[in-house]
Formats: C-alpha cells, sequence, structure tokens
C-alpha cells in the first residue's frame, strides 16, 4: 500500500510531460522569449522613426524660419528711403514741398513709431494693468 | 570479407587527412586576420568606419541685425545656401554634364566651370554655388541631383543699400564681422558657431539611427543704433553733392545730438560698396576705414570756438572786451597774420569771432597762456578718443608744453589757438561743439542705443563726461555763432525759418615736414536751433578745388541739412502760427 515517493514523483513529471499542455506551454515561452528578443529591435527601430520624425520637422522649421526671413528681407526693402521716394515720385508724381508750414493744434502728438514685435524684449511688452477694469473684467469671458 | 571492410574503414585515407589539415590552416589563418583587424588593429579601422559614417556639420545661428534707431534694418541676415558636390559621384562625365546643367539653370553660372571645380578638387566635396536664395535651395533640393547636398548659412543684406557702409562695415564669407559695427560688435551680433554630428549610409544619405547632434546655438542679438537713417540719408547726399560740385577729393558729416551726444549721421566719403567691398585691391582698403573717427585734420578757425571758450570761461575776456588787431602778432621769430592779411584796428572779442582774426585768436591765447589754454583744450576732450566703442578712433594730436617739452614753441600756441599745428577727428570736433550748444556740458558721442538679445535688451544711456564750460559762457558762445551766421551771404547759408547758429573754417592741409600743401580743408560747424540746440552739425569737405572758404563750400550743406532735419523733427519755424 505503501507507495515509493520517488517514484511517484517521477511518475507526475512524466505526466506532466506526456501532459498535451506542456509543448504548448514550451511554445508559449519560445514566442515569449523570441519576442522579448524582438523588443530592442522595435524599440530601436522607433527610436529611428522617431529620430526622422524630428529631422524632418526640424528641417521643415528651418525652412519656415528662411521663409519668414526672407519676408522680412522683403519687408525691409519695400520700407528702404530710396524705394520710397522712387514710388512717391514716379508712381505717385509727388515733390518736395517749397514751404513747410506749422499750425499749432491743441491736441495730443501721435504716439511715437515703436519698434517691430520681433524687436522688442521681453521687458517691454505692455502689462494689461494699463486697461481699464472693465475691459480687463470683458477679457475674462470666453 | 567483413574483415577487409573493418580495416579499410578504421583506416583514414591519407587525402581525406590533408584536406582537413588544409582546412584547418586556413581556417587558422582565417581565424588569425580576423583577430588581427577586430583585435589587434580595432581602434584603426574602427575610427576609420566613424569617419565614413559620421560627418561634422557646423551649425550656425541666426546673425543679429542692425537697425537704425527707430528699428529700420540697416543690416539683416537671411538663410542661404551653398551647393557642395561630391567628387566621386560626378566621376561619369555624362552623368555629371546632365547634373551641372540642371544646376546652372537654377542657380546660374557656367556648366562646364561647375562640373571642373567639382571634380578638380582635391578634396572630397566642393562648393560649386553660394550663396542660394531660399527658393533657389528649394529648386535645388526638388531636383534630387546624385552627389550633390546644400550647405545652410546665411547671407547678408543692406535694404538701405550702401547707407552708412564704414559705420556699418561688413562680414566675411565666414559670415565673421570684418570692419565696422559688424566687426566691433561681433560677439553680441553672433553667437558663435556649434557643431553638429550626423551619421549617414554609403551613398552618403543622412541616416537618423543615431542621435549624435548637437543644438544650434542661441541666435545673435539685434542693435539699434543711434543712427537715424533719414538724416544719415540726407548727410550722404548733402556731402556727395558738395564733393562733386566743389572737385574735393572727400569729407565727412556727422550729425549729433547735443543732449545726449547720440550720433545720428556719420556720412563719409568716398565710401564703397557694402554689398562687393573689393579686398583685392590693396589700395582701396582705406575706403572702408570710418574717416570720421580714424581721419585726423587741422581743423582751422573752427577751432577759435575753443579758444573763445576757454576766454569766456576764464573770465579774462567778455564779448565786447576790445583789442586792436595791427594786422600782426608777433611770437619770438614768427609773424601771425589774418586769413585776408587785414588790419582791423579796434576790435571786439566777438568781432574776433566773427571775422575769424588769426590775431585776435593769437591775441586771446597769449593773454591765457598755454597752461590754462591747454586745460580748456584738454576739457573739451581733445587729445583723447571720445570713447564711442568704435575701433581705430583716432585720439588726436596736442601738443603742449608738458607732453612734448622739447618739441613744443610759443609759436605753437598762438598757431594752435586758430586751430593750426594740432589735429583733431571730426568726431572729437563736433563733440566739443555740441558741448558748447549744451550749456557746457561735453556729453559722450555713441553710436549704439540698444542691443537686443535672446534674454532681454540693454539700453545705453548718455553719459556725460565733464563740465567743459560754464552754462554762461557757453550760452555767449552761441549768441556769437549766431552773428557769424548772420554775418555770411545770404547766398551761401540762407535759412529763414530757424535761427541758426555756427562758424566757419578753412583750414591747411600739413605735408608731414613742417610745411603746409596748397590745397585746404573747408568746414563748417554749426548748431540748430540758436534758442534750444537739438542738433550739432560738422560738414568737412577735403581740398575743393575751386574756392577754399568753409562759408561757401560747407555752410550750405549745413543749411540743408539743419532745415530738413528740424522740420523732421517737428521743431516749429520762425512765424509758426
Amino acid at each position: 500500500m505503501t507507495a515509493n515517493p520517488r517514484a511517484a514523483r517521477a511518475h507526475g513529471l512524466d505526466r506532466l510531460l506526456r501532459s498535451p499542455s506542456m509543448p504548448v506551454l514550451l511554445a508559449l515561452a519560445l514566442a515569449a522569449i523570441g519576442i522579448a528578443a524582438l523588443l530592442p529591435l522595435l524599440q530601436s527601430s522607433w527610436a529611428t522613426t522617431t529620430n526622422g520624425h524630428i529631422h524632418e520637422l526640424e528641417r521643415e522649421k528651418v525652412d519656415w524660419q528662411a521663409r519668414v526671413q526672407e519676408l522680412e528681407a522683403s519687408t525691409a526693402a519695400l520700407s528702404s528711403l530710396d524705394r520710397i521716394e522712387k514710388e512717391a515720385t514716379d508712381r505717385l508724381k509727388m515733390v518736395y514741398p517749397a514751404k513747410t508750414i506749422y499750425i499749432t493744434v491743441p491736441a495730443q502728438a501721435p504716439e511715437e513709431a515703436s519698434l517691430p514685435p520681433r524687436l522688442l524684449g521681453p521687458g517691454q511688452e505692455t502689462t494689461p494693468t494699463d486697461k481699464p477694469w472693465w475691459e480687463r473684467a470683458l477679457g475674462w469671458l470666453p | 570479407m567483413r574483415h577487409a571492410t573493418a580495416q579499410g574503414a578504421l583506416k583514414p585515407n591519407w587525402r581525406i587527412g590533408a584536406l582537413a589539415l588544409l582546412l584547418a590552416l586556413a581556417l587558422l589563418l582565417v581565424a588569425a586576420r580576423l583577430f588581427q583587424l577586430q583585435v589587434m588593429e580595432h581602434n584603426y579601422y574602427a575610427s576609420a568606419a566613424r569617419e565614413n559614417q559620421l560627418r561634422e556639420e557646423n551649425l550656425t545661428s541666426r546673425r543679429g541685425a542692425i537697425l537704425d534707431r527707430n528699428g529700420y534694418p540697416l543690416a539683416v541676415s537671411v538663410e542661404a545656401y551653398d551647393v557642395m558636390v561630391e567628387k566621386e559621384v560626378w566621376q561619369d562625365p555624362t552623368k555629371a554634364a546632365a547634373a551641372a546643367q540642371k544646376l546652372v539653370g537654377i542657380a546660374g553660372g557656367d556648366a562646364a566651370a561647375l562640373t571642373a571645380t567639382a571634380t578638380g578638387s582635391g578634396a572630397f566635396e566642393a562648393i560649386v554655388a553660394r550663396g542660394l536664395t531660399y527658393e533657389q535651395a528649394l529648386a535645388v533640393r526638388e531636383a534630387g541631383l546624385p552627389g550633390v547636398r546644400l550647405v545652410e548659412g546665411s547671407r547678408r543684406l543692406h535694404p538701405e543699400g550702401n547707407l552708412a557702409a564704414q559705420l556699418l562695415g561688413f562680414v566675411g564669407l565666414d559670415n565673421q564681422g570684418l570692419t565696422g559695427i559688424e566687426a566691433d560688435m561681433e560677439t553680441t551680433l553672433s553667437s558663435g558657431v556649434s557643431k553638429r554630428t550626423i551619421e549617414r549610409d554609403g551613398l552618403g544619405n543622412e541616416l537618423y539611427l543615431l542621435d549624435v547632434g548637437g543644438s544650434p546655438p542661441q541666435p545673435g542679438a539685434d542693435i539699434v543704433l543711434t543712427i537715424d537713417r533719414y538724416i544719415q540719408r540726407l548727410a550722404e547726399r548733402e556731402l556727395s553733392a558738395a564733393v562733386k560740385k566743389h572737385q574735393a577729393s572727400g569729407g565727412t558729416i556727422i550729425v549729433l545730438d547735443v543732449k545726449t551726444g547720440a550720433i545720428r549721421a556719420m556720412a563719409s566719403f568716398p565710401s564703397f560698396d557694402l554689398a562687393n567691398p573689393d579686398l583685392s585691391d590693396e589700395s582701396k582698403a582705406g575706403l572702408f576705414r570710418n574717416l570720421a573717427i580714424t581721419d585726423q585734420y587741422e581743423p582751422g578757425s573752427v577751432f577759435k570756438l575753443i579758444t573763445g571758450a576757454a576766454g569766456f570761461d576764464s573770465g579774462l575776456v567778455g564779448p565786447q572786451t576790445p583789442w586792436y588787431d595791427s594786422g600782426v602778432f608777433k611770437v619770438e621769430s614768427s609773424t601771425i597774420r589774418n586769413w585776408d592779411l587785414s588790419a582791423n584796428g579796434n576790435q571786439t572779442v566777438t568781432q574776433l569771432l566773427a571775422k575769424s582774426l588769426n590775431t585776435g585768436a593769437a591775441w586771446l591765447s597769449d593773454l591765457m597762456g598755454p597752461e590754462r589754454f591747454y586745460d580748456y583744450v584738454a576739457r573739451f576732450g581733445f587729445g583723447e578718443p571720445t570713447g564711442t566703442g568704435l575701433s581705430g578712433e583716432a585720439a588726436g594730436l596736442v601738443r603742449t608744453p608738458s607732453s612734448d617739452p622739447d618739441g613744443w614753441r610759443a609759436v605753437d600756441l598762438a598757431t594752435n589757438s586758430f586751430g593750426q599745428g594740432l589735429t583733431v577727428t571730426p568726431l572729437q570736433m563736433v563733440a566739443a561743439l555740441g558741448a558748447i550748444a549744451n550749456g557746457g556740458l561735453l556729453m559722450r558721442p555713441y553710436v549704439v542705443q540698444e542691443v537686443i538679445g535672446p534674454q532681454g535688451s540693454e539700453i545705453y544711456q548718455p553719459e556725460a563726461i565733464r563740465q567743459a564750460i560754464s552754462p554762461q559762457a557757453a550760452r555767449t558762445l552761441m549768441d556769437i555763432m549766431a552773428v557769424v551766421v548772420n554775418s555770411l551771404t545770404p547766398l551761401y547759408l540762407n535759412v529763414p525759418e530757424y535761427e541758426l547758429a555756427g562758424k566757419t573754417g578753412t583750414a591747411s592741409i600739413a605735408k608731414g615736414d613742417g610745411t603746409y600743401k596748397d590745397t585746404y580743408i573747408s568746414s563748417f560747424a554749426g548748431v540748430a536751433p540758436l534758442d534750444d540746440p537739438s542738433i550739432a552739425v560738422l560738414v568737412k569737405i577735403d581740398e575743393p578745388k575751386d574756392v577754399p572758404w568753409g562759408s561757401v563750400v560747407a555752410a550750405p550743406a549745413f543749411a540743408r541739412i539743419a532745415k530738413a532735419v528740424l522740420t523732421y523733427y517737428n521743431i516749429p519755424s520762425r512765424g509758426s502760427e
């Protein structure tokens, strides 16, 4: 009646190996190992793709910057004194005044032209506290 | 039978043994070679491989702009592209010719020359075209030409043309400032170059496997000058016209804000083309100098203002102090005479300055003595650079009994009193004039108003150097300068809208051996308006061929500039409602 414990353990192992689920388990384990081995490859691939996208976006940014600079240069060329004078005299047929007449008017002088926003330092931005309270309150509305 | 077979299987064939031995030897050789390549010479081949795969590129940031005081750009940078061609890829003449033809269609130039540049280079790559615009670069990129790549850089543009060329200066091919503000403020305008390493495949295409790159440096700061483009253009036009009219060899005009010392215009002639400065001809190198600060000259009668200022401020004379002009003033063995050899009899100090009498100036300096006279000369800033921060600024030459005890003679005091025998720069002269117009307070001339960088802006404040003379003495001089202007022929200086003040100067040009040339420097130093001076203007015309007089050659330019600037400043004219 008393069974040999070693024989029982060997029998159990034999049954386990012979059970239909073991090959499946092994296959799954192998697949898991395979996938795990692929992970670094996938990670590297994603990193490369992302890096490529970043470079592409950087190139796009450089392109836009170049366009902005070209436009700024065009604006500067259009506002040059020589061009303004040429347009005024050639196209608009304007002439220099023979005499300048000054008339004092009781009105506030216009604000001086300020530098373009791009050229203003961060400390020079106007703060909303300059506005009246009701205008600031309206600013909270969606 | 069985025995024989078993014996045959046990005894190996000697041929098989030899083959195995050979294979083993070959494997051993391969293993040894691999050991040599991969272990012993690992470092060499690893670095060679990296050299092939990796390439270092310079990353440059946008160079800061130079703006006038109202923010209008005088020099800006735009993206520009250089075209590089890989020599090996263009070895096939047919393919190279086709690619060159397409490239020429976009960038211009000659296809044969371009191919020769690309294939004749001793380096791996050659630059075949420079400074392409963004649109051109886009076209090159879209063409997908073999072995062609674009390198980003930048190009300097000057929207106002050659305005203030000597002051602004220019940059070299490496985008580094070579002269002018571009060179003086190089570290502000440019934040330098950083390196970026990229990985590429066997065909030279960029790969993104590694992120071994660096980040581009911060953009350079923008510089706002005190120069006003309108006034600068006006000054340049007047200077050019005066030089042309009087067939002069050159000249300088400076417009200074008397209350702050801010330089509103600094024009010199001859100038150069900012877009294409000729660096190949050494004889033209002088054109790049900012003559307003580097050029030293004997100021002539304009300097009598300093002599008069010293006399009034020291209390030795007043505007109505009398003196007798016999037409000559003797100093040791030398005789001083008036420019027109006249003898005017009883005169006042006001008449001395109004008639610009050399004998009177010599008398006044003699009355003061050398110590007091040269003290006032130094108080007005002569003999030392003004400290604008612009490089190459000359100090001028003022010999005094203490600075040159062996060389200085008593006659030097007399000649110095009417602006001969000493040298000044145009900027020193206009700064001293500005001090007289500013109640005797000498301001340091400055040209940079603000620096606007990525982290914020830095504003440069006006700086008072010293009270050169009292406000009362300055006012007296201003009134006498108004007398000078009113006594000039209206043909040369007639601005009824505003009351102006000034002094003419006609100076001989020293040869350097103690004698003088037959040519002159004509100048006019003026202030406007008289009541509340806003600007000081120095007009200096070198070697006019027709007439030498400052009243004829330089004063008309001052009159036009003063009128235009005061109108531009919205300063009401006389008789305005």
